[in-house]
């Protein structure tokens, strides 16, 4: 099992490192892989970079706690995916380019004509904020991935996995971020359809049988709400619908959209993309299902997945498995930190410090913050504070009300001001932490009054103040020095 | 069984009918998009 395990550890290590060959010489060469990528590397890595561990840990664990409801949050996720991409990713990616815009809050911020950079400071803080909740869970995902497979004790394995991945993001950038989300990404679209179908047809007498042995375990995880009966169900479904209407707004999945080629990209990528959450979101449900008939007596249910590949598999099969875990982890770990990099190294640094640096300099402080940012994330996850679970959802939840509403407006409306998109982001980010801390976040996900908080607070501000004047963009807009990246 | 219809509806309905209507969307997109060429 550890031999397996390694074999796809150094597979991945390779790739990450080989993509240092080709770095181009700029800045959007390190950031965005010049722009560069076909429909197969978008829709794979933007999809491996939206499947977190918390795929295979947390919503495994919640399907294992409450049954097929957790199923509802499917039609919320292919209602998010149809809105990323048929309405983002076509315009983000042409308007992207026409603006130069190597980010989200580049974009906002270019986009807006934001002299001030107010907008691309806020948008980048925001990011590194919850980045840093979204990547800690993910190295926690991680430990618990190894202290029940491997038995490597929790800490210790969480701060391997985070040196693993820092390592590798450390040299090729974006495109080695790409690339090894690619190889991921196929990985664990394979065990997604092949061991639920395996364990399912094959272990528990087919489908019928399956759904029959779980009534017979628990009513309840056959039912609507998950246990949960009248409004407290209702407020359950509307909560689940709503986790995949938070895509919009993560800037580590519309990254992609930037760096697509072209429009037949796009389009084509949007079927592979629509097939990946299908197979992802079902795929996980099974799995904690499963659990629950073939492993039923487990303290945690995040444990369960790591659990039942332990009791059911062979170690070479039990060594790909835990492969395609960790290659959950990783792809998200690596895109976010790629991304939360790009705020502080590159959005923030060059608006405050208005100077111009060459591209060595760039990718030097890049790679210095990156380690920095692994650090914070590293030192945050080894408190232990949440679950993988709750964690996600929470930053999830922030990213989807600051920057969802705002980008489907920007894109499509020239209405926005810079106060009203500054309003709208603050009002999402600070709306869904305060929701969080009370009693009714327990009935409705904070994603939700976020969201909505964020696009009355658009809408009203826009009214109220007026536009800026357009920036003239042009090549040296990006404080660029061209100079070979070293 | 309970629930059935909420187990076709999970596990069948929604992920065909998703995949059906993503491939009938880019092709009607891609169709509008030879037009306008």
């Amino acid at each position: 099992m550890i031999i397996t395990f390694l074999l796809y550890l150094t597979l991945v290590f390779a790739i990450g490192i080989m993509a240092e060959r080709f770095i181009t010489k700029s800045e959007e060469g390190y950031y965005l892989g010049d722009r560069n990528f076909g429909p197969v590397a978008t829709a794979i890595s933007a999809g491996a970079t939206d499947t977190s561990g918390w795929i295979f840990i947390g919503a495994a664990g919640y399907a294992y706690a409450a049954g097929i409801s957790t199923m509802w949050m499917l039609p919320g996720f292919v209602a998010g995916y149809f809105i990323n991409w048929f309405i983002v990713a076509p315009k983000l990616r042409e308007s992207g380019k026409d603006t130069n815009a190597l980010s989200l809050a580049d974009f906002f911020g270019k986009k807006l004509g934001d002299k001030t950079n107010l907008i691309k400071i806020t948008a980048s803080i925001i990011i590194a904020i919850f980045f840093i909740a979204y990547m800690a869970s993910q190295l926690t995902a991680a430990g618990k991935a190894l202290d029940s497979i491997l038995s490597i004790q929790f800490n210790t394995g969480l701060v391997l996995s985070a040196a693993f991945v820092i390592g590798y993001a450390i040299f090729g950038g974006y495109r080695s971020v790409v690339w090894t989300d690619v190889t991921q990404g196929i990985i664990m679209l394979a065990v997604l359809i092949i061991f639920p179908l395996y364990m399912i047809l094959g272990q528990l007498g087919g489908f019928g049988e399956f759904f029959k042995t779980l009534q017979s375990i628990d009513p309840i995880l056959l039912s609507t709400g998950g246990g949960s009966t009248g409004a407290a169900a209702f407020g359950v479904i509307v909560g689940l619908v709503g986790f995949g209407l938070g895509e919009p707004g993560q800037p580590h999945i519309v990254q992609r959209f930037l760096s697509a080629k072209d429009e037949a990209s796009v389009k084509s990528g949007t079927i592979i993309a629509m097939f990946w959450v299908i197979v992802v979101m079902t795929g996980s449900n099974l799995l904690g299902l499963i659990g629950r008939i073939l492993v039923p007596s487990i303290n945690d249910p995040e444990y369960v997945f790591p659990n039942l590949t332990l009791d059911t598999m062979h170690p070479i099969l039990a060594g790909i498995v835990l492969g395609a875990i960790f290659a959950a982890i990783q792809s998200t770990f690596s895109s976010q930190l790629m991304v939360a990099t790009q705020a502080l190294a590159s959005d923030i640094l060059k608006s405050v410090v208005k100077k111009d640096f060459t591209n060595k300099q760039l990718v030097k402080i890049s790679r210095w913050t990156m380690i920095g940012l692994g650090l914070v994330a590293t030192g945050i996850a080894l408190m232990n504070i949440e679950a993988v679970f709750t964690l996600v959802l929470y930053a999830w939840a922030g990213l989807g009300a600051s920057f969802g509403p705002l980008l489907i407006m920007m894109l499509y409306s020239n209405f926005v001001t810079k106060w009203g998109a500054f309003a709208g982001m603050v009002s999402g980010a600070v709306i869904t932490i305060i929701w969080k801390e009370t009693p009714y976040a327990a009935y409705l996900y904070e994603l939700i009054p976020g969201t909505i908080a964020a696009i009355l607070a658009i809408v009203i501000v826009s009214k109220l103040t007026p536009h800026q004047p357009k920036i003239e963009q042009s090549p040296e807009s990006n404080h660029i020095k061209e100079q070979e990246v070293t | 069984m309970q629930n059935e219809a909420l187990i076709w509806f999970f596990y069948v309905i929604t992920p065909v009918g998703s995949m059906l209507l993503t491939i009938l969307l880019v092709n009607l997109n891609k169709r509008k998009g030879d037009k306008a060429k």
